[in-house]
């Protein structure tokens, strides 16, 4: 498993990250996960993700949070 | 003045047709467009065989589309039953079969509803001819919408609002604010929920606009919004305040030329963060309201002048009644440190409970008075004050959780040995319900299985943000649960 991976399924243990999307669509996850994610995600990569870039689409899956992510690494 | 939001409506779709009604992600809805739609889709839902009386159960989105079907249902002479829409298909067959529901409106038929409707089709049937002048609409007094509680007990309560005190209530929200007619204020609230459909009311009956959101999870696309519609008022529980200065506090401050007031409901406020966004928007009004599914808003204050203390709700709010009693329904005498169960009479309050005659004897009295789950009493400055709730249920995010229901549906679970819901503190939410359970080696149930068959049967606010796996769980000498350890 690479490194995003590990980190979203230790933040988020509920979600099978590898096979599951649509995660805000299904109610899979909710504002406080999506909140918990920015901030192990900002801890882990030293990085702090802005305001417009909290939408539901950047965290429908690990494959979107990973293209979001480039961004800023 | 009309009686019903939906004459209201229908007034405003007449005399300002094309003022913008509801806005939402890339789409903005006049009161012409709105009230086309609703207009269209009752007639629809007529057709297919929905009779005046009849429960629709509605899956509830942040969209025109749902609160447009909410309508439509209503103008049918049926009642409008909005239900969360993260909920499973065996929770919604179980409401439709409680509520003996006529018809669903959803994204997927998933009940043995007689009638489907998708919620997708609501604009489809928008009406397209010139607009009819003979409308029956639904009285004052016929109940229009059923919205769930958990309340102090395990099991969802099916709240009967009357037309007249929907409209009561949107009209003790707008006062609240002033009652300004140019108000663009964005909901980030579920529009289920019992907070947000007085306030959606309120701005439909004075003719202003509400922008939908989904909030603190949409926050790039919310504060865009803010900008591009000139939002002057902001719905939100005291969560999403949270989360809003805690990763965006320099964007949020640069709103508060925009921002006139913020508008806080659903739970208790959160001191430090009711500071904070006066410090950031000294000039914008920081409003916090109180009330229950049954009663409506009937007590605000503003944080700020008011002072910052989240037990105190402030004054009343519109025309009511306020007594303080006993567990039995006894009016009682109050002081700080013995307080009462806050009884409040009003035309916002609920006509009582679908389908449970005795349980709203207990819950409304005879002569009008409904009694809540709220301790409190009258402080020296004329406020009310709070001071705990009837036990077993707590307020996360703005949403009721009942402990009793978590560990009743966790301890049914096959391999479940034993189980506890406890409250545990929490920075961001005040408290949060925590479950622990006991189950032997080779069951199979780790924190994920549990969670999944949680997830099956309850709504996702509901669900235990910590799930942990004890050895067993520890007891008092009297066998109940020794929840201080567990809290740690």
């Amino acid at each position: 498993m690479d490194e995003l991976l590990e980190l979203l399924q230790r933040a988020v243990p509920h979600v099978d990250w590898r096979n599951e999307d649509d995660l805000i669509g299904r109610g899979r996850l909710d504002s406080l996960d999506v909140f918990g994610l920015i901030g192990e995600l900002g801890a882990n990569y030293g990085i702090r993700i802005l305001p417009e870039d909290i939408l539901p689409e950047h965290f429908s899956s690990a494959g979107a949070i990973r293209a979001f992510l480039a961004k800023y690494l | 003045m009309c009686e019903t939001i939906l004459e209201s409506i229908c007034a405003h779709a007449r005399q300002a047709a094309e003022r913008p009604c509801l806005i939402e992600r890339g789409e903005v809805w006049t009161y012409a467009a709105y009230w086309r739609m609703i207009l269209g889709f009752s007639r629809r839902l007529q057709s297919l065989g929905v009779e005046p009386g009849e429960v629709v159960v509605v899956a509830a989105k942040q969209t025109a589309l749902f609160l447009a079907a909410g309508e439509a249902v209503r103008l049918a002479g049926a009642v409008f039953a909005p239900i969360e829409q993260s909920i499973g298909a065996d929770r919604v067959r179980a409401l439709v079969r409680m509520l003996n529901a006529r018809a669903l409106v959803a994204d997927e038929n998933i009940a043995d509803c007689p009638i489907f409707a998708r919620l997708a089709d609501v604009r489809a049937h928008a009406h397209r001819d010139n607009l009819p002048t003979d409308i029956e609409f639904p009285g004052a007094d016929s109940v229009t919408d059923i919205l769930f509680t958990s309340g102090s007990t395990d099991k969802p309560k099916a709240v009967e609002v009357t037309a007249g005190a929907m409209a009561a209530r949107g009209l003790a929200h707008m006062e609240a604010v002033g009652d300004p007619p140019d108000a663009v204020e964005m909901l980030t609230v579920p529009l289920n929920h019992s907070f947000a459909t007085s306030v959606y009311a309120g701005l439909m009956r004075t003719g202003a606009t509400a922008v939908l959101s989904s909030g603190v999870m949409d926050l790039g696309q919310m504060y865009r919004m803010i900008d591009e519609h000139r939002v002057t008022g902001l719905c939100l529980v005291p969560a999403a305040l949270s989360l809003i200065l805690k990763y965006s506090q320099d964007r949020f401050a640069g709103c508060a030329e925009k921002l006139r007031y913020l508008r806080m409901g659903g739970a208790k406020p959160i001191e430090g963060d009711a500071r904070r966004a006066h410090a950031l928007m000294p000039d914008t009004r920081i409003l916090n309201v109180y009330g229950a599914t049954e009663t409506g808003t009937v007590f605000g204050a503003e944080l700020g002048p008011d002072g910052f203390d989240p037990a105190c709700v402030g004054r009343s709010v519109g025309e009511l009644t306020l007594k303080f009693v006993d567990a039995e329904g006894r009016e009682v005498d109050v002081s700080r440190e013995a307080p009462g169960y806050v009884a409040i009479r009003s035309a916002r309050n609920m006509r009582g409970y679908f389908g449970n005659p005795a349980l709203t004897k207990s819950a409304l009295s005879a002569d009008g008075f409904v009694r809540t789950c709220d301790l409190g009493y009258l402080g020296a400055d004329g406020k009310l004050h709070l001071a705990g709730r009837e036990g077993g249920v707590l307020c996360v995010g703005g949403f009721m959780v009942s402990l009793d229901e978590l560990e009743r549906i966790a301890r049914s679970m096959d391999g479940v040995e034993d189980c506890a819901c406890v409250a545990v503190d929490d920075d961001l939410l005040g408290q949060i319900p925590a479950l622990y359970y006991a189950a032997p080696e080779g069951s199979g149930v780790g924190p994920q299985e549990l969670r999944a068959f949680l997830e099956a049967k309850l709504e996702r606010f509901k669900l235990p943000r910590r799930i942990e796996r004890l050895e067993r769980i520890p007891k008092l000498y009297n066998g109940k649960t020794d929840v201080r350890a567990l809290r740690g």
